[in-house]
């Protein structure tokens, strides 16, 4: 019979916080980045923009299709090969392996998780009701204000809950980073349970990690929804 | 009608969604001052042609004129927009900027879009909010206030911009019977300061007595149109007679 090591799943949480900013490094440049490409997906989507409109359907289509997995292979190790085959034709002496990996990490994050909140701002978009874009036309507003000053500020607060789920899930799937060898929360876990094969051990020890990690974002998310409600947006009804 | 004065002209608006036509080459010529008001049954299209003034819908068909400028369905983005900051409206559901307190809605399009500096368009959106009875009210956001009151500050919104014309879309329909009257005497109050208004609703008293013009339509066009006097009391179209024996009880009598 097997015994939980206790003292030694505690020294494995010892070392994992060490390797908190790896992870949170990955988390939130993936959410910040996929957050940009979403929004320009989920207006073109909405605005109904010939031709970008059907590649960003294939986009999202494919990236909720198959396994961060698959995607985070992808861009480990097919991009870096075919854009050195391109660059190694002319004499620009730039090469992919110079790209760090963690890099091409949270662009595989990123990406992945562009999908779903362009979804997500869509579904805001949709929702968000026509009379306030209407009343800012109507103040001779020009589409980029519009945007800028209804759309966004609205979409952004009535998808925050959606958003921190999100969030949450680009967090644990940053555990995949160990697959191509980065030291963050899991790689750290995994690489001391090698050398005495606890790896049950290890991983209760990321578990607890990521859990605590996920415990502030919640909080996080709550204070930003308490902001929100003290400045006017009703976050139960939906326009 | 002394054609100087003309300000805003619509000539030949159509407007279809899909297979339904609603409006089929309607005609508007309202002049400074003008209070117009657009009566007619529902589905007669007094909706969508006072949104086609704002170019809130593009008339597939058509030119709008307000002053120089003259804009239709090929016009650019820019010239619409120009268009629009010459009109402004006030909506049936009041469309307030639902996060932006009283004071904030009025300010925006005096900040964001006429550029003016933060104090001064407070201080310009202060006194329209006065304007419309509402001095107490500054920070109130949209949730806490009365139709009335939202309604109110969508028209202080509107008059804030000081627009060519302001468009009016059945600015009490909404409202609870006992908060129409409030609205009413606002608008009452600015048609007397010399606005130019196109108003479509349904309050006939209203109409009668502050309208210099009456619009009647039915089916997409004009049927007929007036002063007040004309087409309440000696209306010509059949259609006319039609439609204010339905609204005003006691019509048959007033002929």
């Amino acid at each position: 019979m097997m015994k939980f090591n206790i003292e030694f799943c505690l020294k494995v949480i010892e070392k994992c916080i060490s390797a908190v900013p790896l992870t949170l490094y990955l988390t939130l440049w993936a959410f910040i980045f996929g957050m940009i490409l979403a929004l320009i997906i989920a207006l073109v989507r909405y605005k109904n923009v010939p031709i970008l409109r059907k590649v960003f359907q294939l986009y999202v289509s494919f990236i909720r299709g198959t396994p961060v997995m698959l995607q985070l292979y992808i861009v480990y190790y097919m991009i870096p090969i075919a854009i050195d085959s391109v660059l190694i034709r002319t004499n620009i002496a730039f090469r992919t392996n110079q790209i760090e990996i963690k890099v091409l990490v949270l662009i595989a994050l990123a990406l992945n998780v562009s999908a779903y909140l362009s979804e997500i701002i869509r579904g805001g978009l949709i929702s968000l009701g026509k009379g306030e874009i209407e009343a800012a036309y109507s103040v001779g507003m020009t589409d980029s204000m519009v945007i800028r000053r209804i759309i966004i500020p609205h979409v952004f607060v009535l998808c925050i809950p959606n958003f921190s789920a999100n969030l949450i899930s680009v967090l644990q799937a940053s555990s995949l980073a160990y697959f191509v060898s980065l030291r963050e929360v899991t790689g750290t876990a995994k690489i001391m349970a090698s050398s005495n094969w606890k790896y049950f051990e290890a991983f209760v020890a990321t578990g607890v990690v990521y859990w605590v990690l996920t415990v502030m974002i919640e909080l996080i998310t709550y204070l930003i929804e308490e902001m929100a409600k003290r400045r006017g947006y009703n976050l139960r009804k939906q326009y | 009608m002394d054609q100087a004065q003309s300000m805003l002209q619509a000539e030949g608006i159509k407007k279809s969604f899909g297979s339904n036509q609603i409006l089929r080459g309607v005609d508007l010529e309202v002049n400074k001052g003008d209070v117009v008001v657009i009566l007619g049954p529902s589905g007669a299209g007094k909706t969508t042609l006072l949104r086609c003034l704002n170019f809130l819908e593009k008339p597939d068909d058509g030119k709008l004129r307000i002053d120089d400028l003259i804009v239709d369905a090929r016009s650019s983005k820019r010239e619409i927009v120009e268009y629009r900051r010459k009109t402004a409206m006030v909506f049936q559901q009041y469309n307030l900027f639902k996060n932006k307190t009283a004071l904030q809605n009025v300010m925006e399009g005096l900040v964001q879009v006429q550029r003016k500096q933060k104090d001064e368009a407070e201080m310009i959106a202060k006194e329209y909010l006065d304007k419309v009875g509402l001095h107490n009210k500054y920070d109130a956001y949209p949730a806490s206030l009365s139709g009335g009151q939202q309604q109110r500050v969508g028209i202080a919104r509107a008059l804030a911009l000081k627009p060519e014309v302001i468009l009016f879309d059945e600015p009490t329909s909404a409202l609870d019977p006992e908060l129409v009257g409030e609205v009413l005497s606002v608008m009452r109050s600015i048609a007397e300061i010399g606005i130019t208004m196109v108003v479509v609703t349904h309050e006939i008293q209203f109409a009668m007595d502050i309208a210099t013009k009456v619009v009647v339509m039915a089916d997409g066009e004009v049927v007929e149109q007036g002063n007040a006097k004309d087409i309440f009391q000696n209306a010509k179209e059949e259609r006319t007679r039609q439609f204010l024996k339905k609204i005003i009880p006691e019509y048959s009598y007033v002929i």
